[in-house]
């Protein structure tokens, strides 16, 4: 019995920390077994990631549903063109401007919208 | 001695087996993640990845908020901000914009090109000016892809995760990966990005705004006006669970406003705003 042991422990201690959960689960099955109870899975770990979207609040992200087709049809077809863009900024007077940043690389735009 | 000696073999072989069939796993498994770390590199990701990553989260979302049934409005948005974003480093970008039905006060970018903005947010507006800071926030965190290097940080800790778990090989764990960018529930969304992140965010607002031709004078005004705003008010409350206070954002526009070229201080347009 004492050779048994020996031997167990000594397989634990020199196993990777893998082997060790993964002894650990098959000890956890051997005596889940034996006291007739069905083994339960580990817990799930870590975060769940994402939608990718920063500031959406929890409790409205945990409804949300890939199924929102109807909406993102409609964002999709109210996108505005190039055109539509300049014609906008035309009626209000706005001119772009090559405007930079100091100490940094940013390229300038073009004077017609859109970087060099 | 003699009737231990099967127990004692037997035990021995039960370790072996075990330390054995580890052995081989985890190898499998450290090429997966080595895999998922490949090909999750932020500057590897391809523009075209990016955008159908996007497309999903966005769609994704517009679950989570109503869209703004107010076509005049929604294309008065989208007009606005395709303008600023053709100021950017990447106006090639599908550039979307919608309102969404919100009192909170906030605005959502999505790697790709889809911002969304709450009502509650367009409603504390002043100017289009001020509506040019805000897009160009958030279109600032679209180009600098912010999100997409968080979502990877992000893929590859549960990738790892999954891996021990599920010991995925190779070329599925690409798959993998994306599915988890898309993903179900939106935690790591609510939290915030670095002070850096943000931080350039706001010089962004600035910059595109004055290129665009408005007064970035207006992205300090509207700041200090968010300063002022009573923090207990519930509509601040998803604004400051992922942006820092609105008094440290002033510091950083003014900053960005002093390091402004090729504008006189105070020059540019605000329009008023069409909705109003």
């Amino acid at each position: 019995m004492r050779a048994i042991l020996t031997a167990l422990v000594l397989a634990l201690v020199l196993a990777s920390p893998a082997a060790q959960a993964q002894l650990g689960d098959i000890f956890r099955s051997l005596s889940g077994a034996l006291r007739g109870r069905a083994e339960q899975p580990p817990p799930q770990q870590g975060v769940t990631p994402t939608l990718g979207v920063r500031g959406i609040d929890e409790v409205d992200a945990a409804h949300a549903a890939p199924a929102a087709g109807k909406d993102y049809h409609l964002m999709e077809g109210w996108a505005a063109t190039r055109p539509e863009a300049e014609r906008l900024a035309a009626g209000k007077g706005l001119v772009a401007r090559p405007v930079t940043l100091k100490n940094d690389d940013a390229p300038a735009p073009t004077t017609d919208g859109g970087p060099q | 001695m003699k009737r231990s000696l099967p127990f004692f073999a037997a035990s021995l072989l039960l370790a072996a087996s075990a330390f054995a069939q580890t052995t081989i796993n985890l190898g499998s498994i450290v090429d997966a993640v080595k895999g998922v770390a490949k090909s999750q590199q932020v500057g590897k990701m391809s523009e075209e990845e990016e955008i159908a990553v996007g497309k999903e989260i966005a769609a994704s979302t517009l679950g989570a908020y109503r869209i703004v049934r107010d076509e005049k409005l929604q294309r008065y948005l989208n007009a606005v901000g395709l303008w600023v974003a053709l100021q950017s480093d990447r106006p090639q970008l599908p550039w979307r914009f919608a309102a969404v039905e919100s009192d909170q006060i906030n605005a959502f970018a999505v790697p790709g090109g889809a911002v969304l903005v709450t009502r509650g947010m367009l409603d504390l507006l002043a100017n289009e000016a001020e509506l040019a800071c805000v897009l160009g926030h958030e279109i600032g965190h679209v180009t600098r892809r912010h999100h997409i290097a968080l979502l990877q940080k992000e893929t590859l800790i549960q990738a790892g995760s999954k891996a021990l778990a599920d010991n995925i090989q190779g070329g599925g764990a690409k798959a993998e990966a994306k599915r988890f960018l898309v993903g179900e529930g939106a935690e790591i969304y609510t939290r915030s990005l670095d002070r850096d992140s943000e931080r350039d965010a706001d010089s962004d607002g600035v910059l595109l705004a004055a290129r665009a031709g408005y007064d970035p004078n207006a992205c300090l005004i509207f700041i200090q006006r968010m300063a002022g705003l009573k923090q207990e008010a519930g509509t601040l409350a998803s604004l400051y669970k992922t942006h820092p206070q609105a008094g440290e954002r002033a510091g950083d526009v003014e900053k960005a406003l002093a390091r402004l070229e090729g504008v006189e201080p105070g020059s540019g347009a605000r329009p008023l705003l069409d909705y109003k």
